[in-house]
């Protein structure tokens, strides 16, 4: 059974070993970067950086991959927006509430590349990261560790819900349950008897995991000690320094200049 | 020397119906240091619930009404807290789904040695060593979700070998595992036994291969213990197992021996000392 | 001659491409016997008997069941002729009570009111467990979880009932239990299909067993004739009962090697020394 919602993939390309804290660090500062402007050139730009640093960390064919997945929305995105924000400007078509126009359908464009640059941002971190190594780097900036620990057993726990709920609905299937035909409201009444096992199953399974914990012995009076430590290298201190320059860059540009629609 | 010591153990689940029989009724038990015990009984007869008295997770984490004794190593497990006990006491619990929350195999077996505040080295070691032993070194860092049903009940057992614990208790552990898996870990855990020490107690609904280790029987049902001893003599009453099934061949030598009085049901283990034994009775 | 209540032809399923989980199967089963799926872990046991209800449908080949294409047929309308007991009863049980969860499955069928009433009822006398009857299942015990999710399916009656390990979990006794119930609808003409690794089992109740290894079909034969075929066993990663290799190893002294019960080795036990006593 593969690991469905772990992105992670091996490897040991710079990126990969890049500490993890810091990936983390420039994954959120990327995506405010991204988030606070709407300029194409400035969209396209970064698009084009990510998926250089993809490229140079051996992982642009998946990237480009989980991308391909999410052209149909950032086509529906361009499309409602061009056709429905009124801007100043000549007016190419104007019925109604559709109002498409140069600066809409630029404005379009560069909305739906910005979703595509944030989920390349995203897609770059999880896919170099594995999930200890995240909920290590979440710890390590100052998540209390239990916090840590259950956003880790939550994620570790995801395959097996996901078989339970496979084997529930099988189940519940055997006794005549029909999930596929009727009204809408019909159908999700019979969820109910797959959301109830469900539910048990969890419960059930809670119990048994934290049993689990304290067996082995999680809470008891001995020093935790940490079999993998994160350590900043130098390469990661530089990193980190070069990223924190580029966002203060990118801070007063902002703020002085502005970045206009196109530059 | 006994290491575990249960004096008059009775005991109630919080939300148990009236209906119902308490899970434990005076039980009285004493497992000396270094015995492979096996602990027999129905699906609901308190095996679990007895394991769970020994760990503390009885009272200290499901609550419900306990009154008797119960003594690890001279400690009252009434007045430790379960991760404390931890220490001298290992457990492996049945759904190995639900012992497993780590992103690869070695960090599994590396957490409960971090709770232990080991070195890195020394968790390294240990790790290396519990992986080999229960043949899941090649899957160091696989994610467990990704192992076989019986490869995660190897690495659960591996999760409780790592830290050494004093006694290691298995609650029916072994019944993802096919034939000759089992066969492999109950080597192993004779193994530890003989060279570490370390008490083992096994639950099973089944008598299987496990009996061929063990030094010490005890059969439980609704909550009793029904016998408690030396297989060998437990296996020569009948009157014992009327509620409870020997093993096949064990039950065959019974009914045969209505007809050749000098066999000996108790060496029926296995199809080898069966066919000795049956062999010699027709030749008489 | 009546017609197979189950047909398999050439039935296939991959769950990933190029990985097939059973292959070319063929087989066929007739109304009122008790059938038994044997195999290593992993043979593909599990996987075949879920095309028999519907879960899965065939990636190449065809499954009639009760002479209609399972293709043509949704899992719902399938459970109506074969009921698949699964080895959790945890996967199923949800109801506030026992009475609730028999009922579900009626529910399901379309069944009136007042005759799921009178099926529910008979069944939790006829099971034994009519003092549970308004407790809710995830409180009793597992032997007794088993009996009740067993209930909910025999309840809907289906002309085919097939069992995933029946008595893996269960001590004798409720192994027993659970089989009394089971052998009892064989008798009254209903086909049971029992999949298991447990040999014993499937020595002492199935007059007939499909050997699955490795996802292929390796015999389709009387129970008695397999567990004589020592390559058969070997070939299949399987390991017959401890009482049928004890025979095996007497038989230099006159001791036949089909013996499949207890009750068949003492009466050769006494043939052998002479008839009497």
């Amino acid at each position: 059974m593969s690991a469905v919602f772990d992105l992670y993939q091996a490897g040991g390309s710079w990126l990969h070993r890049m500490d993890a804290r810091v990936k983390l660090v420039t994954a959120l500062l990327a995506s405010v970067v991204i988030l606070t402007q709407r300029n194409l050139w400035f969209t396209l730009a970064a698009l084009g950086l990510i998926l250089l640093v993809a490229a140079s960390a051996g992982i642009l064919a998946t990237v480009w991959r989980s991308l391909r997945l999410l052209w149909g929305v950032m086509a529906m995105i361009a499309l409602f927006t061009a056709l429905l924000t009124p801007l100043p400007g000549e007016a190419w078509l104007a019925l109604g509430p559709v109002h498409l126009s140069a600066a809409s359908l630029l404005l379009g464009v560069t909305l739906a590349l910005r979703i595509g640059a944030l989920a390349g941002v995203v897609l770059v971190w999880l896919i170099t990261t594995s999930q200890s190594a995240t909920t290590r780097s979440l710890v390590g900036l100052g998540l209390p560790y239990s916090w840590g620990m259950t956003l880790a057993m939550a994620l570790s726990q995801l395959p097996a819900l996901a078989d339970t709920y496979r084997r529930i609905s099988d189940a519940q299937k055997a006794r005549a349950l029909e999930l596929d035909r009727g009204a809408l409201l019909v159908r999700l009444r019979a969820l109910i008897p797959i959301a109830v096992a469900m539910v048990i199953a969890s419960l059930r399974s809670a119990e048994a995991l934290s049993r689990s914990l304290a067996s082995r012995g999680f809470g008891s009076h001995h020093r935790r000690s940490d079999w993998q430590p994160l350590c900043m290298r130098p390469s990661d201190w530089l990193v980190l320094g070069i990223l924190l320059a580029a966002f203060a860059g990118y801070l007063v540009w902002r703020c002085n200049w502005g970045l206009s629609l196109l530059g | 020397m006994a290491i575990i010591e249960v004096r008059g153990l009775s005991y109630r689940y919080p939300q148990a119906l009236d209906l119902q029989p308490p899970a434990l009724q005076e039980i009285d038990l004493t497992i000396e240091a270094g015995q492979i015990a096996v602990l027999a009984g129905a699906t609901g007869s308190g095996k679990t619930t007895l394991c769970l008295t020994l760990n503390g997770m009885i009272p200290h984490l499901v609550g419900g009404d306990l009154s008797g004794e119960v003594r690890i190593d001279g400690t009252d497990t009434s007045q430790i807290a379960p991760a404390d006990l931890a220490d001298v006491v290992g457990m492996v619990y049945q759904d190995a789904d639900s012992q497993l929350l780590s992103a690869s195999a070695a960090e599994e077996v590396a957490f409960g040695l971090e709770n232990l505040g080991l070195d890195r080295q020394e968790i390294s070691d240990r790790t290396s060593w519990v992986l080999d032993a229960v043949g899941l070194h090649d899957h160091w860092h696989v994610p467990p979700a990704q192992l076989s049903g019986g490869q995660k009940a190897r690495l659960t057992i591996a999760c409780a070998l790592a830290r050494r614990p004093r006694v290691l208790i298995l609650d029916e552990a072994l019944t993802s595992l096919d034939p000759a898996g089992r066969e492999a870990l109950l080597q192993l855990l004779r193994d530890i036994n003989r060279q570490q020490g370390t008490t083992v107690l096994m639950t099973v609904n089944k008598l299987d291969q496990e009996l061929a280790l063990a030094n010490r029987l005890i059969l439980i049902e609704s909550g009793r213990l029904l016998a408690q001893g030396e297989p060998r003599e437990l296996l020569s009453d009948p009157a014992l197992w009327s509620t409870f099934s020997a093993p096949t061949l064990v039950q065959l030598a019974w009914q045969l021996r209505k007809q050749l009085p000098a066999l000996q049901p108790a060496d029926w283990l296995d199809v080898a000392q069966a066919e000795r034994d049956l062999r010699g009775g027709l030749h008489a | 001659m009546p017609e197979p209540v189950i047909r398999l032809e050439a039935l296939s399923h991959a769950y990933e491409p190029q990985v097939p989980a059973i292959e070319a199967v063929t087989a066929e089963i007739w109304p009122g016997s008790i059938v038994g799926i044997i195999g290593h872990n992993g043979a593909g046991k599990t996987t075949l008997v879920k095309h028999l209800n519907g879960l899965l449908r065939p990636t190449s080949g065809t499954v009639w069941v009760d002479g209609q294409d399972s293709r043509t047929r949704t899992t719902a309308e399938l459970a109506r002729k074969v009921g698949l007991v699964f080895q959790n009863p945890d996967d199923q049980l949800f109801a506030g009570s026992c009475r609730e969860e028999l009922a579900f499955g009626l529910r399901n069928l379309g069944f009136k009111p007042d005759e799921i009433v009178r099926r529910s009822e008979a069944m939790l006398e006829q099971m034994g467990i009519e003092r549970w009857a308004d407790t809710p299942p995830a409180m009793l015990g597992y032997g007794q979880r088993r009996l009740v999710a067993l209930a909910s399916i025999l309840v809907m009656r289906p002309p085919v009932l097939v069992l995933d390990e029946p008595t893996a979990g269960l001590d004798a006794r409720s192994a027993s239990a659970l089989l009394a119930q089971v052998l009892s609808l064989a008798s009254s003409g209903h086909t049971i299909i029992l999949v298991t690794h447990d040999m014993a089992l499937a020595a002492e109740h199935c007059q007939r067993c499909l050997v699955m290894c490795r996802g292929r079909l390796l015999r389709d034969d009387a129970t008695r004739s397999i567990f004589s075929d020592n390559a058969l066993l070997a070939e299949a990663g399987l390991m017959a009962p401890p009482l049928i290799r004890l025979a095996r190893a007497l038989t230099d002294l006159g001791m036949p090697g089909d013996v499949l019960t207890n009750a068949e080795f003492s009466a050769a036990v006494t043939q052998l020394r002479g008839g009497t006593q």
